[in-house]
């Protein structure tokens, strides 16, 4: 770590008014793309790959909360803005937001502050990015113990900086002389011990590799992994390969992306990894009256790897996931696939169970007829099409039917 | 172009100074406040003459400080806050 070479008020004010001092500022509203010759083809080859290999390593799906700190022109929040995030873009320099608000439009969240006093609430983002901005604050620790402070848990934090030699780099000593800017080595190592003193509860370093020539590459997922015969690489060797080539590729690769998590970070049903549910009990009568709704009670366990959200974030829906209840014919040939949606209370991480009721509506038929369980995340996928096990209840429909038999499973 | 700050937005902000929730100032809030920024009373807690009148400003629960609002983005820095004592007094 270089010594700092202004004080902590100077530099604060610096980049307060960073852009009033900036003259040309035609390429605040293009980043990462060219604009004025502000960047070069590489340099935006590079913006690029980062930005991909940051939404890599979120967990979290469209509709989730993203804290954009130190956002500048907010390029990367319009980005995840365009994938369906939600965005809270924070700067410390009002002059960039007002960049940023123009180029995302109105509804976007932004606000002026500190990053090492940063005014949201407890637990109330799923997760932080950081693009190359952490380096300028000069009480940066402080910084990453809020970001701890303002995720949820299970939430992550993404952070890429400029490693060793960036302060001794010509246009570093230049931004420092001309804007009285900080410029400060962060390399991953030392971001990964100040995640953990934070209260993090893991933190890795994954590489963005550059090639030679310019050549950008972001490694995972390695294409010769991915273009390899599924039928030869299983899953999991297939991560294993993929660690130790990124432990290796961690030797020299320029720039790196460190992941700090806050707990277990569960990828949730908007964008789920395995899904599974296991029926751990249903109470539901066998014999149903036609005319008449009837009680159902179901514990259900979370035995996959998808964290279940019981609201989606957004008005689209997406990710919600919810108790579905199909009706079927005696022959087991669905009659009515949405019959009924039964909401979850809460959020439910792996390894719980939740417990569901509600009333089935009445059939209005007699005879044989079944009714089929199956969790559902809405716009994605019912549970039984990623290989969860659905369940059917064979049930009678007839008049005067009173109290049947409970299934219970 | 000013666009009000979304109530769902407004719900996860808070003071930076004390970490008390914030709520859109009330227009008899703002109305009191920019009568005395008119009459050269307030400053910022860094010192400065507010000499804008606030169109929009977030304030805490107590109503003890004022953060302002600028086309649309909240200004949460402890220094550009207005303690509302300040304002009325200076």
């Amino acid at each position: 770590m270089v010594e700092h070479r202004y004080s902590e008020g100077s530099t604060r004010e610096a980049e307060k008014a960073h852009v009033s001092r900036m003259g040309n500022t035609d390429g605040l509203m293009s980043k990462p793309f060219l604009s004025g010759g502000s960047l070069s083809v590489e340099i935006a080859q590079v913006e690029i790959a980062i930005f991909s290999a940051m939404v890599g390593c979120l967990p979290v799906g469209p509709g989730s909360l993203v804290l954009d700190l130190g956002s500048g022109p907010c390029w990367v929040s319009d980005w995840l803005r365009k994938l369906k995030y939600r965005t809270c873009s924070m700067d410390i320099c009002f002059d960039m937001l007002r960049f940023g608000l123009r180029r995302m439009g109105p509804g976007s969240w932004a606000c002026v502050a500190d990053m090492a006093a940063i005014p949201l609430s407890d637990n109330s983002v799923d997760a932080v990015v950081c693009h190359a901005a952490l380096h300028h604050v000069p009480d940066w620790r402080s910084a990453i113990a809020e970001v701890y402070r303002v995720l949820r848990p299970g939430g992550v934090f993404v952070v890429q900086e400029p490693g060793r030699g960036h302060s001794k780099q010509s246009e570093s000593i230049a931004q420092m002389d001309q804007f009285g800017v900080l410029e400060q080595d962060m390399p991953p190592g030392l971001l990964v011990k100040a995640c953990r003193a934070a209260g993090f509860s893991r933190a890795i370093v994954r590489p963005v590799a550059e090639l030679s020539h310019g050549l950008i590459r972001v490694l995972p997922p390695y294409a010769f992994f991915r273009d390899a015969p599924r039928l030869f690489i299983h899953k999991n060797i297939r991560r294993l390969l993929v660690s130790i080539v990124e432990r290796l590729l961690n030797l020299w690769a320029p720039i790196h992306l460190v992941v700090a998590m806050k707990g277990t970070p569960y990828v949730d049903s908007s964008r789920p990894d395995v899904m599974v549910a296991r029926f751990r009990s249903i109470d539901f009568r066998t014999e149903l009256n036609p005319a008449c709704p009837t009680p159902i009670r179901v514990s259900v366990h979370n035995t996959g790897l998808t964290r279940w959200l019981a609201e989606a974030c957004d008005d689209s829906g997406l990710g919600r996931v919810r108790l579905g209840v199909s009706r079927l014919d005696e022959n087991r040939k669905i009659v009515d696939l949405d019959f009924l949606r039964l909401s979850l209370p809460h959020d439910v991480n792996p390894g719980e169970t939740v417990e569901l009721s509600g009333e089935v509506p009445p059939l209005a038929m007699t005879g044989r007829a079944v009714i089929r369980l199956d969790m559902v995340s809405e716009g994605v996928c019912w549970f039984s099409d990623k290989g969860s096990r659905p369940v059917y209840l064979d049930v009678q429909v007839r008049e005067q039917a009173g109290d049947g038999g409970c299934v219970c499973r | 172009m000013r666009m009000p700050i979304e109530e769902a937005f407004c719900r996860i902000l808070i003071c930076p100074a004390t970490r008390q929730g914030l709520e859109k100032a009330s227009d008899f809030h703002l109305a009191g406040l920019n009568r005395a920024i008119g009459g050269h009373r307030v400053r910022t807690q860094g010192g400065a003459l507010v000499e804008q009148p606030l169109q929009e400003a977030l304030i805490t629960k107590d109503g003890a400080r004022i953060y302002p609002v600028r086309d649309g983005i909240p200004v949460l820095l402890v220094e550009e806050s207005i303690v509302m004592e300040n304002a009325g007094q200076r």
